[in-house]
């Protein structure tokens, strides 16, 4: 059963790359805890999820690669290139020239066009699982996540929330790493993300991967349509150069995930959270649970926005292009009503 | 990828426009090695196969043939255009792309604006949609112009206008020098103040400079190169103002180290909409950031560093050193200081070997000692480009919308006041058909209502963030 991938923007593009890159890497690497036939039943799993195989035996990533503008398209597409190992379809790309410019209105018109490619990847599965990728580098972020949010709320079935900072800080004080680039962040990120798309053991066997990954993990962890938020941690985290001196044990790994879990429930004041799931993929061990922090998140992406709105501040950006302040206001009230179910938990 | 076109007006547009395409080839030619014609050169340039006679010639992919600005040369006195076209940048001129005459516009607004105007009209547009034609797909027009003249001023605004009727789809940004305090154009206020009316109405973005500032960062950078500190020498080739070659004291015209200036501040704007990095920000995202109102659209700008030392190993601290400059009032290249104004939105354009932990760094340290308007308290807009400038390693450019611009617009209006009251030289306007005493009355009351606006905002500096009311959802 396969996965495929869309890529938005800059930002999908970049992160896309590293995610199919430490896929690869890592089913072709030969450090690990496991059998030899362990280890050929993983890597034909997931080539077999990830990957559709070519002519001259170069795995193409079952990918589309979406951007309003050419550059980082490029720049990805020939990256895989150069890696010899991997690369994207030809045809795998949906792109215009002028870019979105910032601004969330620009994108609606394009959705016709875009349906047929990604209708056209095969193996395609029933459940959407949308990445979202939270840090400030843009004024009018607050008007752009409000409608992303409501809209992705509306047509998702889950919602796997990342926030910048956090790994920011996993590069600082974990990883040790002056001077962080965004290839940093972004190879953290793959690292989360490539856990979370791995070939798991299914409860039956240990030789048998769960052939519907993302079902599994839906049922698990969305129970109720209002509750789609996830977040994900990861461990272990070390540079490359700690890791050869480092030991560790899976009892050791799961105790300090679950410390994890508890030190958050403490944040939200004793509540439990509604589902978590842990999993267990040959290399590393995840902690999946419900974003106990939706309700302050999606606060913090409130204030932002009244404050802008208040004043209309860069409203005629927007209206220029079709979205009116109504439209905001929908948004808006969705999210709220978000808020006010993950409060009531 | 897109194209941009630079439509350059009068002696100081020309002048500049002279200075940032030599800029532009050298910065391109150090980048593309191979000679490809690749989509960045393209944003600037076409590629011509010169055998091909008339309009033919265009190769889109491929070697390098001949490159051709994406230029409108215009001036209504043949001398500086004929210096160009007899100068080292001759080919890279289409004769096309030139519109002349002989006699100038005598320093007088309504001549550039009313007489020219609707004598040129056509040919321009015939010009500009020649050159728009040779784009796959058309995103900018950059102006440049001066406001105290009489071509830049009144013939460059005209244009504003009509591209905004012709081409409404693509933005217009312009680079406009302000008369300096000790102008040697008796009747700029008048220019400025008419050409003001014009900016905010029809530009998208408006990028204000003067001379006197140009001039300042100008003597800093002498006095660093003389001084001859310890330890430190200059990398050739680095100075923010450096043409062609290595250091040089005295310029071969007056203007041009201060024109190189701009020249910079026009290719590190578009540096990251035509070069690779890992956090882009094209020209419409800086439209879409910094202008929050349609006509608060003027933004103060800065460039750092000046100058790179020759330390191949450049510690954060330099690093640091850049950022803090880039908001200090010696840098900013109109007479303004952000630092004890309000900002409505601030820009950072990175370039080079920078990421984003020094940004984010920066960004902490340097917020305390800035005053961000109570609705945008995180107005930042940040770009990561992958290629530095020709002789750096890397460099900032930061731009401002801030209300330090009120000043410059206050003490113009006062000169315009001060030469108004007496009605003197005013008959040389009047006697221009189309011109009446209401087109002075409407520019001064536009120019008033902006500076209104911006006190308005002042007003509401050091006031505490209010409660907002919260829209309340029955659940």
């Amino acid at each position: 059963m396969s996965i495929v991938t869309v890529q938005l923007g800059q930002c999908g593009n970049q992160i896309g790359f590293e995610v199919f890159d430490a896929l690869l890497r890592d089913s072709h690497s030969s450090q690990g805890l496991c059998s030899k036939r362990e280890n050929e039943a993983y890597q034909t799993s997931c080539k077999e999820r990830f990957f559709s195989e070519e002519e001259n035996g170069v795995p193409i990533a079952r990918a589309v690669l979406v951007d309003m503008e050419p550059k980082v398209i490029n720049q990805t597409l020939s990256k895989a290139a150069q890696s010899g190992q991997w690369k994207y379809g030809q045809h795998a790309c949906f792109c215009q020239k002028q870019g979105s410019g910032n601004n969330w209105a620009y994108g609606p018109r394009w959705a016709d066009h875009l349906r047929p490619g990604i209708r056209d990847q095969p193996g395609q599965c029933g459940e959407t699982l949308s990445l979202l990728n939270i840090q400030k580098l843009v004024i009018v972020q607050n008007y752009n996540s409000i409608l992303t949010l409501s809209h992705l709320y509306r047509s998702s079935d889950a919602l796997l929330v990342h926030e910048n900072d956090a790994v920011h800080k996993i590069c600082a004080k974990l990883m040790n790493i002056k001077q962080i680039s965004f290839s940093d962040i972004n190879q953290v990120l793959a690292h989360q993300l490539g856990s979370v798309f791995q070939p798991t053991y299914s409860a039956e066997s240990s030789f048998h991967y769960r052939q519907n990954p993302l079902g599994d993990l839906m049922e698990h962890l969305v129970p109720h349509p209002e509750f789609k938020m996830l977040s994900v941690r990861n461990i272990p985290h070390m540079s490359e150069n700690s890791l050869a001196y480092s030991t560790f044990t899976w009892a050791g790994l799961l105790k300090h995930l679950r410390q994890m879990l508890i030190s958050n429930a403490k944040m939200e004041e004793g509540k439990e959270n509604s589902g978590w799931a842990g999993w267990l993929t040959p290399k590393t061990c995840l902690l999946f649970k419900s974003y106990s922090f939706a309700g302050p998140f999606l606060f913090c992406n409130f204030w932002g926005f009244f404050c802008l709105f208040s004043t209309r501040a860069y409203i005629h950006q927007y209206t220029k292009f079709g979205i009116e302040e109504e439209d905001f206001l929908d948004g808006f009230t969705l999210l709220e009503q978000v808020i006010a179910s993950y409060c009531n938990l | 990828m897109t194209q941009s076109v630079v439509v350059q007006v009068g002696q100081c547009g020309n002048q500049i426009g002279c200075c940032f395409w030599d800029l532009a080839l050298r910065e391109h030619a150090a980048v593309n090695q191979k000679g490809i014609y690749d989509e960045a050169i393209s944003s600037f340039f076409r590629n011509v196969d010169t055998r091909v006679v008339g309009d033919g010639g265009s190769i889109s992919k491929g070697k390098i043939c001949s490159l051709k600005a994406r230029a409108v040369l215009i001036d209504m006195e043949e001398g500086v255009v004929n210096e160009i076209l007899q100068g080292p940048l001759r080919d890279v001129f289409d004769t096309n792309q030139l519109i002349t005459d002989i006699s100038g516009s005598g320093n007088n607004w309504a001549v550039g604006h009313k007489v020219f105007g609707s004598l040129y009209r056509d040919q321009i547009l015939e010009k500009l949609r020649k050159t728009a034609e040779h784009c796959d797909c058309l995103q900018c027009f950059f102006i440049i112009h001066s406001m105290g003249g009489g071509t830049g001023s009144g013939l460059g605004t005209f244009l504003l206008k009509m591209l905004e009727d012709e081409f409404p789809e693509v933005y217009r940004f312009v680079t406009s020098i302000y008369p300096s305090d000790e102008d040697d154009v008796i009747t700029s206020p008048y220019n400025s103040i008419l050409a003001m009316k014009e900016l905010n109405e029809h530009a998208d973005c408006v990028l204000p400079i003067d001379n006197q500032s140009l001039f300042d960062i100008i003597s800093k950078i002498d006095l660093m190169v003389n001084s001859g500190k310890l330890g430190t020498t200059v990398k050739p080739k680095s100075l923010v103002t450096s043409s062609s070659g290595a250091l040089k004291k005295c310029y071969k015209k007056p203007f041009d180290a201060m024109n190189n200036i701009v020249a910079n501040l026009l290719l590190s704007l578009t540096s990251s909409a035509r070069f690779e990095g890992s956090l882009n920000m094209d020209l419409n995202e800086i439209s879409m950031n910094l202008v929050p109102f349609p006509q608060l659209h003027y933004l103060v700008s800065s460039l750092t560093p000046l100058y790179t030392l020759a330390d191949v190993n450049v510690p954060p601290r330099r690093l640091d050193q850049m950022f803090s400059d880039a908001f200090s009032k010696d840098h900013q290249l109109l007479r303004a200081d952000p630092k004890h104004s309000l900002y409505l939105a601030c820009a950072l354009m990175v370039r080079g070997s920078v990421q984003i932990s020094d940004l984010r760094r920066n960004i902490e340290r340097l917020k305390p000692s800035l005053q961000f308007v109570s609705w945008n308290q995180e107005g930042w807009k940040t770009s990561l480009c992958s290629i530095p400038p020709v002789g750096h390693s890397h460099s900032l450019l930061a731009l401002a919308n801030n209300t330090c611009v009120k000043p410059t617009f206050v003490e113009l209006k006062e000169r315009f006041m001060r030469l108004y009251k007496k009605k003197a030289h005013l008959h040389h306007y009047l006697q221009v058909e189309g011109m009446e005493e209401s087109c002075f009355t409407e520019a001064v009351s536009s120019l008033s209502a902006l500076i209104q606006e911006y006190n308005q905002l002042d007003a509401t500096k050091n006031m505490p963030v209010q409660d907002l009311p919260r829209l309340s959802i029955a659940v």
